[in-house]
Order: C-alpha cells, then structure tokens, then sequence
C-alpha cells in the first residue's frame, strides 16, 4: 500500500477511535495518545537495533495502542521485525495523530 | 529455480548413501566367503600336512626297523608292519632280487599286489604301478631284498577327501588327481564370475621316497545363499533410490509450496490494500443508497436500481470482509468473539440482506428453521454472518438453479452445542476446479454464461479458515447435475436470559425487566459501535471498586474511559510499585492489568498481590479479589498463563462486552 494510502488509513482510524468518546475528552485523549507514541518513539530511537527482547517489547507497545486505534499493523504494514520498521510506523503514527489534533 | 540444487542434493546424498551400502553389504559378503574359503583350505592342508607327516614316520620307522636288524624274518615284518599299519590304511611290502614280492604287511593284498608291475624310468630309477594306489619305493640294507615298497590306496584317500563336503579338495600326486565329491559340482556363470575362491599349495614328499604333491582347493557358495545377497541388494537398492526419489519430490513440493505462499502472500498484500482502498467508498455507496430508498424520492422503476446499487454494494463489502478474515486467518489472528444474539432477528437479517437480490434478480432465497429457537444465545454472529452469506453469494452467483435454500438447525455434538445451517442451491453441481478452491485460495470456478461475476477465489477457502480456526467444520456434497450443498457447523453457547433478566430486575428494582435483547449487527466494530448487553447490565457493576494498571498512559486513559462509562468506580496506576502501595491500602473487587509492564509482567505482579492479601499464618486468603490480564497477545502466546486458572486472560482492546459476560459468571 502507498504511503498516502497508509497515512489516510491511520487518520481515518484515530477520527474514528475519537468519534466514540466525549467532545470535550477528545483534545486531552489525543494528546496523551500523543505523548504516549513520542514517548515510544524515543524509545524505539534509542534501543539497540540488535536487542531483540527490547524491540519485542516496544513492538508489542505499538500492538497494544494500535489494538485501541483498530488499526491491523500485520494488515497494512509487513509486522515490523527491525528497528526500522518500528521507527518507520511509529513516526507515521506519530505524524498522522498531529495532523487529527489539528482538526479537533 | 532458486531452490532446485537443494533438492538435486538431496537425490545424490540418498543415492550416494544407497550406493555405499550396497558396496559395503556386498564387500562385508565377498569377504566372509573368502573367510569360509581360506579357514576350511587351512584345515585341508593342514589335515594333509598330518596324513604326509604320519605316512614319513611309518615309512622312517619300517626302514630303521631294517636298518637295526641283520637279518629281518617274514614273520617279523609282518607283526611290525602291521601293528604299524593298522590305522593308516597304506601296505608296505619288500621285493628281492627278481622284483618278486618277499615280505608283505597285510598278505590279504598279495594277490592284489602281484598284479602291480615294475618299470624303469628315464631317470634310470625302479617304480612299481598298481591301478588304484601311490606307490613309494625306499632302498633298504637286507640280503636278497632290495628295496621297500610303500603303497596307499587311493579309496581311502577319497573316503577322507569325501568325509569334507563343504569345499573342493583336489590332491595331484605321482600324476594322477584324486578329488572330492564337491569338485565335482556344476557351478554357474554367476557363481564363477563373482563367487569363486581358489587356493593351491605344494608339498614334498621326496624326503621320504615320495613324490611332490599339490593340493588345489576351490569353494563356491550355493546358488540359494547368492541369490538371497542378490536379493537384498536389489531390496535395498530399490528402497533407497525409492526414498531418494520421494525426498526429492517433498523438497520439491516444499519448495513449490514455498513459493505458492509467497505468491499467496504477494495476492493478500494487494488484496488487502485494494480493501482499504475500497471499503470506504463501498460504505458511502450503502449509506446513500439506504438513505436514497428511505427517502422515498424514486419512483418503483428508481427503487429497483437502488436495489441493484445496494446488492453489488454488499458483495463487495462481502469481498473486502474476505480479504480482511483471509489476514486474520493467514496471520493466525481470527479468535471466536461470541456476543448474546436474538437468533430470530439475526434470520430476519440475512432475509432483508437478499430482499435486494431476489426483487432484482430471478433466484430466491427460502429460509427453513427446524424448530422454536432460544430468545438468545451467545455466538460470534459477525462471523457467522459473514458465513452464511459467503456460501449464499456463491450460489447465487454460480448455481445455474432458481432456488436456494437454507436449513438452521440447533445440535449437539459431544456435548457441545452448534448452529447447524445447511445451504442446497440446484445448479449444475460444482466442478473439481471449484471444488479445489476450498483447499486453495485464488481458485475461482470458471466462469460460465450464468456467473460472470465477481470471484477471485478467496471466499471459499477464508470460510473454511475460520470455521475451522474457531473449531467449527464445513462440509460439501456437490452432484452433476443436482446441485450443491454446503452444511456449516458453527459452535455457540446457551445463555440463560431469562435468569439473567429477572437479576437484572431485581438489581435494578424493578426497572427494564423486559429490556430489549440486543441484536447482532454484522460489521460492528469492537470497541464502541456495539450495542451491548453491557450496558444494560451495567447497573450490577455501579460503583464498584476497579484497579486498572497500565503502563501505557494512552491505554490507560481509553480503559478508563470505556468502564466509568459503565459505572466501574476505576482507579488507575502506572507502575507495579505504586500498584502494590494500593492494594496495601485497598481492596478492589476486580483488578485489571496490562500483561507487560515496566520491570515485570502481570502475572508475577498478580503473585505479589495475590501474597499481600493472603494471611501469612493460616495461608488463606484475607481478601477476594479478581484478576483480569488484559494483553495484546492471546492466551496462548503468554508463558505460564495456564498456571493461573484465577485470572482471566482477555485480549486488547478492552471488550466491554466480553469483561461483562466474564463478571457475569463470576457473580453468578
């Protein structure tokens, strides 16, 4: 799937997520959404792409706020097996949630 | 092509294998033979080394009889000689001066004897003959007698010979050859050519007055014993380059597989970014249409259009369900999400799902129910639905009949309960490529004049994925000529709402005591488009006590949200320390957890609570609470999980349904 296609997706599916929640917890659940995917950025920037247990745990991090947003990452994207998989995914998540937060 | 080496390899290492067993089982045969050969020819020479030897000593010991006498009596020699000769059958007997016979060891050969005769060779030495004996002539110092004659009769020697049956035994001596019964043995051109073991050596009799003598010796075995070598050789053989040839095949077909999956793969990847491409507008297309037809602005001839809009528009929402279940079952993702269903309302959907179909086109769809269903029941209706149509579609797509009908039936089946729906269309019956596209996926039948429709091939064979994944089966029956039938066996458990309701009244007091059931919706979602029995059931849960943990603050927070909205009274913690500081303090009724944490997982953390509420004397525990693991892994993908019969393990995200049926039997 093109990039594009990938970003359209993701935004629709964090709209959709926020659609089930309260007008005025939108803004606040965004942003925590939002920390909690910089935060895991930092952390997949920092971890040794050879440190499979660590790369496992932050993947299953990833599958674990996606499984929220219903985002199917095995779907959409190959299930991210090297640093730079995750990094790649979690920036276009991270991008994608800033461009949503414009709109709230 | 990239693999095919590989499999060569495999063929030359098995024949190679093949090959040198059948040398070394042929070599290990070659050199017992061999062995048998040169232990029984040792034996022969050794036992005609003993019989020269024993003939050396009595002939030694008859001349130094002469030697020691001056004058030896007829009677002497007798005595002497045959007490000598009575185990070696030879005669010894002396001539004089006309060669006439003057003293003999055994006078029963006289006669015999004198039928000898005696010559002169060119060596100008005396030899005596006799037909059937080896004689040896010695000089000896006695007046009127010239020489000792020493014979050995050749019946004897034969009597020995023949008493060894198992090798050829073959004496030349004073040029005649005296053999065994063995040496007489036919061989064949097989036994000549690659059995035959020969030995000779020489031995020298001169020293004694005898001549040189050879003793040949052959041995073959018998035709039985190579013929069973021959035998387990070919045996072998063809068991080996047999299993060379099948281990080449499955390397090959692993291989094929290989790449049939990576094709398979490359068709899902674009299968299912043409899904996302098109899910979106296809729910537009239904929403418009759906609203156009409740608008009521067409006139009869416009609302048959929409019609048509409204059923293309569902098979291909039924194309994009397929592609997204045949991720799901590829990546081994797909679990049964049973939720409370009015199985009346459910029929009634699939009726209005093909209302569309039949008013446009020229099949029907006749819905047969076995008997009174159950109010509700708890089923995983998304799938199910997405079943049965995926079966209807096809019939109605590809069956060239007018009618299709669908049996639903409630069963048993070890004890386990199931929906059995049977669907028969009256077509032509399926072809074998059809038939295929149940095991494979992209295999669509082809196309004929009635169904040259969608297809590509994945409908099938997602059906039988997820029925079997949620341990359910599907079976054909397909017939020339009389049409297809499909039974799907799908699993679903009893609910008991009736109780459930009455709790429900009486918690509520009094209020909703006939609250509406909550229908399945096909294509809900899981997180908040459900209508739930949750949520009418929330008043059970009101206010009580609910520890989350998380390390996930986003998590954490959408939890939060999903069960306050419940009326759990939630309180939430970030980490294991300040989770255990809680519990200290307080007791929850539930605790639900992420299975990963920072520094250590849920259940090791569940252990530690679980010690904190247990008194440390009696060991028993002080304070109920129970424990959920919430993780984005299944069960079964989380170590140790089946140790803990206590906790209940659901999968994220949060399923407010399925959290309430679990509470439901606990406080039940």
């Amino acid at each position: 799937m093109s990039s594009q296609v990938n970003d359209i997706y993701i935004q629709q599916k964090i709209r959709f997520f926020l659609n089930h929640h309260a007008e005025n917890d939108r803004k606040r659940l965004l942003k925590i959404l939002q920390d909690e995917v910089i935060l895991l950025n930092e952390a997949v920037t920092c971890v040794n792409s050879t440190d499979k247990e660590a790369l496992a745990a932050l993947k299953h991090r990833l599958k674990g706020i996606c499984c929220y947003l219903m985002i199917q990452i095995e779907t959409i994207f190959c299930y991210p097996d090297s640093k730079f998989e995750l990094m790649l995914i979690v920036q276009v998540l991270q991008n994608q949630i800033v461009v949503v937060l414009d709109e709230v | 092509m990239k693999f095919k080496p590989y499999s060569i390899c495999y063929l030359i290492v098995g024949l190679t294998v093949t090959f040198c067993i059948d040398w070394l089982f042929w070599s290990h045969s070659q050199r017992e033979f061999a062995e048998f050969h040169d232990k029984k020819s040792a034996a022969s020479a050794m036992s005609a080394h003993d019989m020269l030897m024993q003939h050396k000593i009595i002939t030694r010991s008859i001349h130094s009889f002469f030697s020691a006498s001056m004058l030896v009596t007829k009677k002497e020699f007798t005595e002497f000689t045959q007490e000598l000769l009575k185990i070696k059958s030879a005669i010894a007997f002396t001539i004089g001066e006309d060669n006439k016979l003057a003293f003999i060891s055994n006078p029963e050969f006289e006669d015999e004897i004198k039928k000898g005769r005696f010559s002169v060779n060119g060596q100008d030495e005396l030899t005596f003959e006799l037909a059937g004996y080896s004689s040896f002539l010695m000089p000896i110092d006695q007046a009127k007698q010239r020489y000792m004659v020493y014979i050995i009769s050749h019946r004897q020697v034969l009597e020995r010979l023949n008493s060894e049956e198992d090798i050829c035994i073959a004496f030349m001596v004073t040029g005649k050859q005296l053999s065994n019964h063995y040496c007489q043995m036919q061989l064949s051109d097989i036994q000549r050519a690659l059995f035959y073991y020969q030995s000779e050596g020489q031995y020298h009799g001169s020293e004694f007055g005898a001549e040189d003598f050879t003793l040949t010796t052959w041995y073959s075995p018998p035709v039985d014993e190579i013929n069973e070598i021959l035998l387990i050789i070919f045996l072998f053989s063809v068991t080996g380059v047999g299993f060379s040839i099948l281990l080449y095949l499955k390397v090959e077909q692993r291989n094929m597989l290989y790449k049939m999956r990576i094709e398979t793969d490359s068709k899902v990847a674009v299968l299912s970014a043409i899904n996302h491409e098109i899910r979106t507008p296809i729910n537009a297309v239904l929403g418009y249409s759906h609203m156009l037809k409740s608008a009521d602005c067409c006139v009869p001839q416009g609302e048959m259009t929409i019609n048509k809009i409204i059923w293309s528009a569902n098979l291909l929402h039924s194309v994009a369900e397929n592609t997204l279940n045949f991720s799901k079952a590829s990546a081994d993702t797909l679990v049964l999400e049973n939720q409370a269903t009015d199985l009346a309302q459910f029929i009634n959907n699939i009726k209005e799902y093909y209302i569309a179909f039949s008013e446009t086109g020229d099949k029907k769809l006749n819905i047969f129910i076995d008997k009174p269903l159950p109010p509700s029941i708890a089923i995983d209706s998304t799938k199910l639905y997405q079943l049965i149509t995926n079966i209807i579609n096809n019939a109605f797509k590809y069956s060239t009949g007018k009618q299709v009908n669908c049996h639903i039936a409630l069963k048993q089946y070890r004890n386990s309960p199931f929906l059995r729906v049977a669907i028969r269309d009256f077509g032509k019956g399926m072809s074998k490529t059809s038939m295929e596209a149940i095991s494979r996926p992209f295999t669509a039948g082809l196309p004929n004049s009635a169904a040259q429709q969608s297809g590509i091939g994945i409908g099938l064979y997602t059906c039988k994925q997820v029925i079997e994944k949620v341990g359910g089966r599907i079976a054909i029956r397909s017939r020339k000529g009389q049409g297809t039938l499909v039974i799907i066996r799908f699993p679903f458990e009893y609910i008991n709402a009736i109780s459930k309701e009455q709790m429900l009244a009486s918690e509520t007091k009094g209020e909703g005591v006939n609250q509406k059931l909550v229908l399945a919706k096909p294509y809900s979602s899981t997180v908040g488009e459900k209508g739930s029995l949750a949520e009418d059931r929330s008043a059970l849960y009101q206010l009580k006590q609910l520890l989350l943990v998380d390390d996930n603050l986003f998590n954490l927070e959408v939890c939060k949200s999903m069960l306050e909205k419940q009326g759990f009274s939630v309180t939430t913690c970030l980490d294991a320390a300040s989770t255990i500081e809680y519990i200290k303090s307080t007791t929850p009724e539930i605790v639900l957890m992420d299975y990963r944490l920072e520094g250590t997982n849920g259940l090791a953390l569940i252990d530690e609570l679980m010690e904190l509420q247990t008194d440390g004397v009696t060991k028993k525990k002080e304070k109920t609470t129970h424990y959920f693991i919430l993780s984005a892994n299944d069960k079964t993908e989380i170590p140790f999980s089946e140790e803990y019969p206590d906790v209940f393990f659901m999968q994220k995200p949060l399923n407010i349904d399925v959290f309430i049926q679990q509470l439901d039997k606990i406080y039940a």
